[in-house]
């Protein structure tokens, strides 16, 4: 089969730059990884804490139960060693979301709560964020809880107080964590994985194709191979075939490194559907490859032609942001692209419970989508071919 | 004979097509993407009423009506499902609620997941349970008080006084735009290696002929760099308009600065380009590559791709950002439109100039007086 064996040389010339973003997509794995640690199924409560800074004009018993209990929710965090620029350290740490609130404890404060008189923390934050909501709830619950005391007895000292307050605060409410489904994929990651493989998928595939359709159609070959004695069905069945084994192996390599990522999932059910997803995606890449590289007439348009298609569709489908934060229009028009309908099938086994058909009609339909869009670039690039064909 | 080859090589720049496409076109298409995708990102830490559950428990209706209270009206902090224990755990099987509240002494809150969510619930649990605590332990210690403490846990009092730390809207979009503007200037790298190819006779034939041509070889390189910087800039000036009237992409209000973080991000392009040009012998292929991964390291750990990479730096490893020219630049854009003084700005443009400058002299030191035995 010396075509097909060509196609595999031309794919082997060429697999520095594909493994650039084979590469790509490990990195941006690995560190989507190790931000947010792979959940267990978890089985103990715990809070989500947010991150907060606490400048305290005064230390007073009441200031320390206040910083004791907003530890609860909060991880208090230090902003010694920041005097200098103390200003635009707050303002970074906020943009970046590093710290949700500062809250500013002002000289006078314990007093002005013994005495019931009224009195505010200043507090900077990212405005209306739904954890400088948890931070206000918090204090205003604890000094709410102050007020009473200082209500029934006016003569309630600061120790007492902070130490009475700490003792009701010791019984919190009960929380129950229950697992609906531990045979479900757990956590964000495989998802995430998995949507992202479309990115590496259809660059490192569009590269791949059009490196070895740009050989073919060259002009004097096209000639050449016109004159040689294989019939020209064959020839085209071996550049398929060659074609469709190098769409498996990257299948292949991608889902591998989606599994080993999040290697706690990977033997679940749900994990299967998302391997055959990406199969079926990678069927309609296929054929999109197939007609980009019929039209691309050079190696410097196949690169740029790879960035825009790749990124533009990755982008408008929820690829790199969840769809849920796309805007409608923006979705009407992603469906015209099968990434939009892999990232939705993605989205849809990841909540996947049950596998009867009746759950898994919906994703068998957008299966059958994806495939539609295969076979329609396919033969449009069946007719694209025959057009080139007849011009030459 | 400067003009000539001036306006001589803005027309050749110009129909180098794959030149515009990498430095004015995807700019500007991924400019697009990032407005598409990340135009709601403002709104993704924004409070919203939590989804919760509560079981209808008569033996608890203060409670009940406590939550009902609570998500009524416009900026409620619940929205509410009430039913029996089956059905609310059911909901949040479904994912249609945060978490499902079992009224009680304490009460019980039911979650699937843990979050910042599920911990406002908790919180706010805590605060129910602690009220009641205290009212009955304080009850009991001083009963004549009692009118007044139940008059007290009528009112809610706020202590909290919540001031922005800026009148800026902390967009976190923005770094991602000043990161691609980066990367923008940084491709600016392949005009410089399209000019020194044009003058090193080692390295085309165009420039072997140009060099025994009786121009002075610094006149003809001075020209062709005059023109890419022009070509260049204008694109650059394109891509700004386009982001800040086209997508509405803020930069504050002294566009001054901005053109010139700009220029200078554009020489500092250019200038990177030609050295690496000038150093690397081999093929134009593996030129690309280099300035390619150089641009997209820097611009990826300038915050392009994750935000967060940026500050992780800056706090980590403040030293990579100042040595990376395209967090220099996203890091002047960002100065200029967040702090309220001009001092880091300040240090980032000498940063960049320092780069150009240093990039401007190596090139010249490598390009200078060479002779060729043969080519």
């Amino acid at each position: 089969m010396p075509v097909f064996k060509l196609c595999l040389k031309i794919i082997n010339k060429n697999k520095m730059v594909m493994m650039v973003y084979i590469l790509a997509f490990v990195m941006v794995s690995f560190i989507v990884r190790s931000f947010n640690k792979p959940s267990e199924g978890l089985t103990t409560y715990s809070d989500t804490k947010v991150s907060i800074a606490i400048i305290s004009e005064e230390d007073t018993p009441l200031t320390k139960g206040i910083e004791t209990a907003l530890s609860r929710i909060a991880e208090v965090k230090s902003l010694e060693g920041y005097e200098d620029n103390l200003k635009e350290t707050i303002q970074d740490a906020l943009y970046f979301r590093a710290l949700h609130m500062v809250i500013t404890i002002p000289e006078g404060f314990t007093d002005a709560i013994l005495a019931g008189e009224p009195m505010t923390i200043k507090a900077q934050s990212v405005p209306g964020s739904v954890e400088s909501m948890q931070v206000n709830l918090l204090i205003n619950q604890y000094l709410n809880l102050a007020r009473l005391y200082v209500t029934a007895d006016e003569a309630i000292g600061a120790d007492a107080l902070a130490s009475a307050i700490a003792s009701v605060m010791d019984q919190p409410a009960e929380v129950t964590i229950i697992n609906p489904n531990p045979d479900a994929v757990q956590g964000d990651l495989m998802p995430f994985f998995f949507n992202y493989l479309a990115y590496s998928y259809m660059f490192v595939m569009i590269l791949g194709v059009s490196s070895i359709m740009l050989v073919f159609n060259r002009k004097v070959i096209k000639w050449r191979n016109a004159c040689g004695p294989m019939p020209s069905l064959n020839m085209s069945a071996q550049l398929l075939l060659a074609i469709a084994v190098f769409a498996v192996v990257v299948w292949l390599i991608l889902v591998t490194l989606c599994l080993v990522f999040d290697s706690q999932n990977a033997f679940k059910t749900n994990t299967l559907y998302f391997m055959l997803n990406a199969a079926i995606f990678g069927i309609s890449v296929l054929g999109l490859s197939f007609l980009l590289a019929n039209l691309i007439k050079g190696k410097d348009a196949s690169s740029a032609v790879a960035n825009i298609i790749t990124l533009s569709t990755c982008f408008l489908s929820g690829v790199f942001v969840p769809q849920a934060f796309l805007g409608e229009g923006v979705l009407k028009v992603a469906s015209y692209f099968p990434t939009y309908w892999y990232v939705k099938a993605n989205t849809q086994i990841a909540v996947l419970t049950r596998f009867s058909f009746a759950s898994l009609k919906e994703i068998l339909g957008i299966f059958l989508i994806e495939l539609g869009f295969a076979a329609a670039f396919i033969i449009v690039s069946l007719a694209v071919g025959k057009r080139n064909q007849l011009r030459t | 004979m400067f003009a000539h080859i001036f306006f001589y090589r803005i027309k050749s720049l110009l129909r180098q097509r794959s030149l515009v496409f990498w430095t004015l076109i995807f700019p500007i298409a991924l400019a697009t993407f990032f407005k598409i995708s990340l135009g709601n990102v403002m709104q993704i830490d924004q409070f919203e009423p939590i989804d919760v559950a509560v079981v209808n428990n008569i033996a608890y209706p203060e409670f009940v009506e406590t939550m009902k209270g609570l998500s009524e009206g416009e900026d409620r902090m619940f929205t509410l499902i009430l039913g029996d224990e089956q059905m609310a755990l059911n909901a949040l099987k479904e994912g249609e609620v945060s978490g499902v509240i079992v009224p009680g002494e304490p009460p019980e809150l039911i979650v699937v997941k843990t979050g910042i969510k599920q911990s406002i619930l908790k919180n706010f649990l805590d605060q129910y349970a602690f009220n009641q605590s205290t009212i009955s332990t304080l009850a009991a210690q001083y009963p004549e008080s009692i009118p007044e403490l139940m008059a007290a846990m009528s009112t809610s009092q706020n202590y909290i006084m919540e001031t922005s730390v800026t009148d800026k809207p902390t967009d976190p979009s923005l770094v991602y735009f000043y990161a691609l503007i980066a990367m923008a200037c940084l491709y600016g790298s392949m005009y410089g290696i399209e000019e020194v190819n044009r003058v090193q006779a080692n390295l085309t034939t165009l420039a072997a002929r140009l060099n025994v041509s009786p121009v002075h070889k610094l006149k003809v390189f001075a020209a062709g760099l005059l023109a890419a910087i022009v070509i260049h800039y204008m694109g650059l000036l394109i891509l700004l308009g386009y982001m800040q009237f086209g997508l509405g992409v803020n930069f504050g209000d002294q566009f001054g600065y901005v053109a010139l973080i700009v220029l200078i991000g554009s020489i500092l392009g250019i200038s990177m380009g030609a050295v690496i040009s000038a150093l690397i012998k081999k093929g134009e292929g593996i030129k690309i590559a280099v300035v390619l991964l150089i641009s997209m390291l820097g611009s990826f750990m300038a915050g392009m791709m994750i935000a967060d990479i940026k500050y992780y730096i800056a706090q980590k490893m403040p030293i990579l950002g100042f040595i990376n020219p395209a967090n220099l630049l996203s890091d002047a854009l960002y100065a200029l439109y967040y702090y309220d003084t001009h001092t880091r700005l300040y240090q980032n443009l000498a940063g960049m100039s320092a780069f150009a400058l240093i990039f401007c002299t190596l090139t010249y030191l490598l390009i200078r007086g060479r002779k060729y035995a043969s080519l």
